[in-house]
């Protein structure tokens, strides 16, 4: 995730003017990401709980 | 009324007026600054003390009207307690969704009965922010899934409008529905169907099934599971973050005991409103590439 | 699985419940707010597109209009040109008829002056011949003294008078 943040703060200083289109572009990368972690946190709460 | 925290109370209403004394004398002192951001900078340390002191008074008030915490205690369910209604036992997460679609009628009652009528050419509030909404996700639907048809931005404007008031019943204290499994399946469950009804309508039920089928036979299992993995993703998405989010504020409600009074707040300034809403945006436009997946 | 937290011959009510849900709220939001907003926004932007081509269509036919008048403006410039250019040019015409005409009159006044002149010095010379061959005949009677018939005396008279008139006029 640190290193998709690099990119973008890479492409952000290239073209500036860009920087909305590649934010949100950032987001939903980051939050796809995430989900993978987050499936795991799942899987763990459900072994947990049993 | 305890001594200590009468002791309380008195010392930190005392250490509020010693650092306002202090603010003040700085502002006056730093009046003649041309520098504004260095003026500030100045003025930051009694700044910081009026506010833990405030916040310390305002706690120890609070549970001496309240009368305190019963205990530092954290208890955590996957699955939200159950409602005994009549014959049934429901999660307490659906009585919340329910009561929050009836909110919602309500609401779009009220709008249809006295706002609409008053619509003029040019808008204004409410109606410019209704309109700028209702034009987003209709050109957010058009870029991502086609132009297939006009039930399609309905149905995304409505899941938003669902997602953001789970948010705000999080802000309210309760559970939020999207915390609960069985709720974010079943909003998964609708986008699987509308994308297996898309697909059908746009290739013929053969086409589809062809559609699964290519390049080659092999992988058919593969892209069925695959096809099954993506409405499943989006349940374990959306639940785990909401989770999650309500895990680390009862975390913090709880660790803080009585205290707990301005942090929370501001802590629920990111998982309350900010994260769920990320996550809508997420799940929207994942549900739209997976019909248009299925469409292509 | 008892200590999952759900009992599990309940879960698909649950399920079934949600759905009820989403699909009434999907129901309620689409017919009360999302179907008026798109039915004004459309009708909006249709009567902005109606005012635009009329708009555009207005400014189309007063171009037309305008360059019909450019054209009429330009056409009359033409035709009074033109006719100006005719009237210089039957004045011209008139003026040289009018010039030829004086002119003729003014030859044939002086060609019949000078007939008349020629006429009335024919004439008097004539009469002064007349005259003269008179006082001869008168003359010469009286020197004679008898009458001479006229035919000699004519004769003589005209001989007389023509070397007289000759010497006259080459004098």
């Amino acid at each position: 995730m640190g290193f998709a943040t690099s990119k973008a703060v890479d492409a952000t200083a290239r073209q500036p003017e860009a920087s909305g289109k590649i934010n949100s572009i950032l987001l939903l990368g980051l939050a796809l990401a995430e989900s993978t972690a987050i499936y795991s946190f799942v899987i763990a709460l459900i072994l947990a709980v049993k | 009324m305890n001594i200590v925290t009468g002791i309380k109370l008195a010392a930190s209403a005392v250490v509020f007026v010693v650092f306002l004394v202090l603010w003040c004398k700085k502002r006056h002192d730093t009046l003649s600054e041309p520098d504004p951001k260095k003026a500030k900078k100045k003025r930051r340390l009694p700044f910081f003390g009026m506010v833990i002191s405030a916040w310390f008074f305002v706690a120890c008030v609070v549970n001496l009207v309240t009368g305190g915490p019963k205990g530092i205690s954290l208890e955590l369910e996957m699955f939200s307690p159950r409602v005994q209604i009549g014959p049934l036992s429901v999660a307490r997460t659906t009585l919340t969704a329910y009561v929050l679609m009836l909110v919602i009628a309500v609401l779009c009652v009220l709008f249809r009965v006295f706002a609409y009528p008053r619509f003029r050419d040019e808008p204004k509030g409410l109606q410019n922010a209704l309109e700028a909404a209702v034009e987003f996700i209709d050109k957010f639907t058009r870029d991502t899934a086609g132009d297939l048809s006009p039930a399609l931005p309905a149905y995304m404007f409505s899941v938003a409008v669902m997602l953001i008031g789970c948010a705000a019943s999080e802000l309210l204290g309760q559970r939020p529905p999207t915390s609960d499994l069985l709720f974010t399946f079943s909003l998964a469950l609708c986008t699987f169907f509308l994308l297996n009804y898309y697909g059908v309508r746009k290739k013929g039920l053969f086409g589809r099934v062809k559609s699964l089928a290519s390049p080659s036979p092999m992988i058919m299992p593969m892209r069925m599971l695959s096809d099954v993995a993506a409405p499943v993703s989006l349940a374990c998405r959306l639940f785990g973050n909401m989770l999650g989010g309500m895990i680390v504020m009862d975390l913090l409600k709880n660790s803080l005991g009585g205290y707990a009074v301005g942090v929370t707040t501001l802590a629920g300034l990111y998982f309350n409103l900010f994260h769920p809403l990320i996550q809508t945006y997420i799940f929207i436009i994942l549900s739209l590439t997976f019909i248009r997946e299925a469409t292509e | 699985m008892e200590s999952l937290g759900l009992d599990i011959t309940k879960v698909p009510i649950d399920l079934v419940l949600n759905l009820l849900n989403i699909v009434l709220l999907f129901l309620i939001v689409r017919t009360l707010a999302y179907k008026p907003i798109r039915k004004f926004m459309d009708a909006r932007t249709e009567r902005v597109n109606a005012e635009a081509r009329a708009a555009g269509e207005k400014a189309a036919e007063a171009e037309k209009l305008k360059a019909e008048y450019a054209a009429l403006l330009e056409n009359g410039e033409a035709v009074k040109q033109a006719q100006a250019d005719e009237a210089r040019k039957a004045a011209d015409a008139e003026k040289d008829r009018i010039l030829a005409e004086a002119n003729a009159k003014a030859a044939q006044i002086v060609r019949e002056a000078r007939e008349q002149a020629q006429k009335e010095h024919d004439e008097a010379l004539g009469a002064m011949r007349q005259d003269v061959v008179d006082l001869a005949f008168d003359i010469s009677e009286k020197l004679l003294e008898h009458s001479i018939t006229d035919d000699d005396t004519k004769k003589l008279a005209d001989r007389l008078f023509d070397s007289r008139v000759g010497g006259e006029e080459s004098a």
